[in-house]
């Protein structure tokens, strides 16, 4: 092999998690922005280390966000291995149980909690910010 | 030193010179005592590259994203740059090391994108990802067992077992590793291929039918073959399924004078054997004669081998 070839090929790797890198910031920046409510994945388990998994409420949801007013359910979330769609948002770790014990008690006290979304038509939506009560999760705690 | 041993009996009963001997150790103490310093330069390859990343974990979410992501990339690029040097240089050991090293890091980025961009893709996607991002690294590894753990992750995404769960699927499954797998050896054996790749994945893949035909061996085949007198199709399909794969593969062995691929197919084969009857029995005089009757057909078994090829009868085991 020559030193071009190995070198190309090397490269190979960084150019293209380059390149998904820039792929991934323009879908993020260039969708419209969605507010949706969310419900545990698991009601045992709604943190499981930096991320929290979660199932959109589509029940509640303000589906007039959407073109025609029509949710377009299946085009959000990844199918879970226990059944039912299933999301994700990483948080920083030493923030989960202050969060976990905030979700457990969201009924008691009032509190909503949602996922803004990027979303536009024919790319994977993508979660932005969690919100308490229209607020930056990180205010809530 | 063992073969500093053997060489001295050969001496000793004048099959080779001494001067022949001290050559013989000279050449192999030279070409074929690198397993120690390439088995410490993995490790210690995986180490530091674990190291940094609990360094890094420790005081991750002070970091930017932006600081995070530049690190990555830089890691990435300077032991990709490494890698390329070494290899150049044929420095085979930091080669490995920065290979691996570079390999990992592309898993430690896709993960930071993972969370970056709050992707709900699960453990399967990331492995395919990895695998798939970092073929160019086992592509210029000489590695096997780095190509397997590439493999493993790239084969996360078929989860073979949920396309398992008849007889008939396994069965076919298995075949399907089994014809792969040969494909990569006729590869390797017809061509100068230098790569360790198809190596590494006929060994997988292998390995993978193995693990199929013992799950058709204990999940369809133990079903009281000798004890029920209503047995079942599929317990017969499934014993002519193990007895076939590991028979075929001793032939093969045989055919290729491969002593100790025919000993641990024998082996295996001899174990199936015990397992049969010590499934079937359940009280002690009983297990008692199925231990004895089982002991016999292994024996039987050496017997008839001895007498069908004299490869075997030359063989080491059976002296």
């Amino acid at each position: 092999m020559s030193s071009k070839f190995i070198g190309i090929i090397l490269g190979l790797p960084i150019l293209f998690l380059g390149m998904w890198g820039v792929i991934l910031s323009f879908q993020i920046n260039s969708g419209i922005e969605v507010r949706l409510p969310i419900m545990g994945y698991d009601p045992r388990d709604l943190l499981s280390g930096h991320y929290i998994q979660y199932q959109i409420d589509w029940e509640n949801a303000d589906c007039r966000q959407f073109e025609n007013g029509i949710c377009p359910e299946d085009e959000f979330c990844v199918e879970g291995r226990w059944g039912g769609k299933q999301c994700r948002f990483y948080i920083p770790e030493e923030h989960a149980e202050a969060l976990d014990k905030l979700f457990i008690k969201r009924n008691d006290e009032d509190l909503v909690f949602e996922v803004v979304y990027s979303y536009k038509k024919g790319f994977k939506p993508m979660a932005k910010e969690l919100l308490i009560n229209g607020k930056d999760w990180r205010e809530a705690i | 030193m063992k073969l500093k041993k053997k060489i001295d009996k050969w001496v000793e009963n004048e099959l080779i010179s001494e001067a022949q001997g001290n050559s013989i150790l000279k050449f192999e103490q030279k070409y074929n005592n690198g397993i120690f310093g390439k088995t410490a330069f993995i490790i210690a390859g995986l180490l530091i590259g674990l190291g940094i990343c609990l360094i890094v974990a420790s005081n991750w979410d002070e970091i930017p994203t932006i600081l995070k992501v530049l690190g990555c990339f830089g890691m990435l690029g300077a032991f990709s740059y490494n890698a390329y040097k070494n290899i150049l240089a044929k420095n085979e050991k930091l080669t490995e090391l920065f290979l691996i090293l570079a390999f990992l890091m592309v898993g430690a980025t896709i993960g930071l994108f993972g969370q970056i961009f709050n992707l709900d893709g699960g453990f399967n996607s990331f492995c395919t990802g990895w695998a798939l991002l970092g073929t160019p690294y086992v592509l210029l590894s000489k590695s096997v067992r780095f190509n397997i753990v590439w493999g493993v992750l790239l084969l996360k995404v078929w989860d073979i077992f949920t396309y398992t769960k008849s007889l008939s699927s396994t069965f076919f499954m298995a075949v399907f590793f089994i014809m792969i797998s040969i494909g990569c050896y006729i590869l390797i054996k017809k061509t100068n291929i230098s790569l360790k790749l198809p190596k590494a994945l006929s060994k997988l893949f292998m390995f993978i039918a193995y693990a199929l035909i013992c799950k058709i061996g204990f999940k369809y085949g133990l079903d009281r073959f000798f004890y029920n007198s209503n047995i079942s199709f599929e317990v017969i399909m499934a014993n002519i399924i193990v007895f076939g794969f590991l028979g075929g593969y001793m032939w093969f062995a045989i055919k290729k004078q491969d002593i100790s691929l025919f000993k641990r197919n024998t082996f295996l084969l001899e174990i199936w054997i015990f397992i049969l009857f010590a499934s079937v029995y359940e009280n002690l005089f009983m297990s008692g004669i199925g231990f004895i009757l089982s002991g016999l057909a292994i024996l039987g078994m050496i017997k008839i081998l001895k007498k069908t090829s004299k490869f075997i009868q030359n063989m080491e085991a059976f002296k």
